[in-house]
């Protein structure tokens, strides 16, 4: 769930950085005193350079994470092959194997503690 | 003084009766935010609970998910749309249904009108914890005490009932997980304009932190052990 957060983050922090009232200093008139004025910002500007534009690159980039995510986990339900972990692009669900090369627990354990581990269980 | 009717009414004090009323009803709308927002938890927490699930888990993952998206729309959304004109923008069938508000963008005074409310619901939201620590610490005395003052007596009947009553309640953690996902994705969503947000949601996390760790370590039963599907 949390993926998502950091996509709405740039996506709406771009729509805030790139407000053309505070940064561009443009406005449009209004008839009357209650009407609320136009703001003029579409997201066909977004190919315009300006204090945004590295936002919307960012943005670009994790919607672009976020579809391999989402392909990845279709494909891994039908075919059963995770395909980023194969490429090493995540980190491996198996547990690592660690061999500490210890003797088996009951002939580690002499005969005289075995009052102590019962009494301790 | 001015005449309204046949009754003549002075126009300060019909002024400041104004003002006040606005600026109560304005204060109250983070108040009854976060109250909507315990009555959408409860809600949804019993709703998703008569659906069986095969484990523990996946019902525990299935609540936490719903109760966060009602409580992020409900903080986060219901005030933006409210506030939103979006008659200017494409599709139009929709868009012309989203113009109650007088904001059309993030213009300065959206971030005094409507920032200033979702900043002042996070800061009442970041001391919460501290209430939901009193009252978990607070409720189960008054409980013992209206069984009974005597620690030797008791008027439960049952060893269970008895059981029941010393031993604390379950651990609501999607309750939990479900608010910490709120305040983190309400930050996210509205940090870059309003900065202020990110040191309240590292205060709100750090309280959330302190009182939970209180609160799981005295007064409640020890969560079950769950999987990772809640995340």
């Amino acid at each position: 769930m949390l993926k998502y957060a950091p996509l709405l983050m740039l996506m709406n922090g771009y729509w805030m950085l790139s407000n053309n009232q505070i940064f561009k200093n443009t406005f449009y008139y209004i008839n009357q005193k209650s009407d609320s004025m136009a703001s003029g910002h579409f997201v066909k500007e977004a190919l315009v350079v300006g204090p945004a534009t590295p936002v919307f690159l960012m943005t670009v980039f994790h919607v672009a994470l976020i579809i391999i995510f989402i392909v990845n986990d279709i494909q891994k339900a039908v075919t059963d092959t995770d395909w980023l972990q194969r490429w090493g692009f995540t980190m491996t669900e198996k547990d690592i194997m660690v061999d500490e090369d210890l003797p088996n627990f009951f002939k580690s354990i002499p005969l005289k503690y075995a009052d102590v581990l019962l009494k301790e269980n | 003084m001015y005449t309204l009717g046949k009754q003549k009414v002075a126009f300060c004090k019909v002024y400041f009766s104004d003002k006040i009323t606005s600026k109560v009803l304005g204060n109250l709308i983070s108040f009854i935010i976060i109250a909507f927002n315990l009555i959408l938890k409860t809600l949804i927490i019993k709703l998703i609970s008569s659906i069986r699930y095969d484990t523990q888990s996946e019902m525990l993952s299935q609540i936490t998910n719903g109760v966060f998206i009602a409580q992020f729309l409900n903080t986060g959304f219901v005030l933006l749309l409210v506030n939103a004109n979006m008659t200017e923008h494409s599709p139009k069938f929709i868009t012309r249904y989203i113009q109650s508000g007088q904001f059309r963008d993030y213009v300065p005074l959206w971030y005094s009108e409507v920032g200033g409310k979702i900043l002042q619901t996070m800061i009442i939201n970041s001391i919460m914890p501290y209430i939901t620590l009193t009252v978990a610490c607070v409720l189960p005395k008054v409980m013992i005490m209206r069984d009974s003052t005597d620690p030797h007596k008791t008027k439960k009947t049952s060893m269970a009932q008895f059981k029941l009553l010393h031993s604390g309640k379950d651990y609501i953690i999607h309750f939990k997980f479900a608010n910490v996902l709120n305040v983190i994705y309400i930050t996210m969503m509205y940090g870059i304009g309003m900065p202020l947000l990110f040191p309240v949601a590292a205060f709100n996390l750090l309280n959330q932190y302190i009182c939970e760790r209180v609160i799981v370590a005295y007064y409640m039963k020890q969560p079950p052990a769950l999987d990772n599907k809640l995340i």
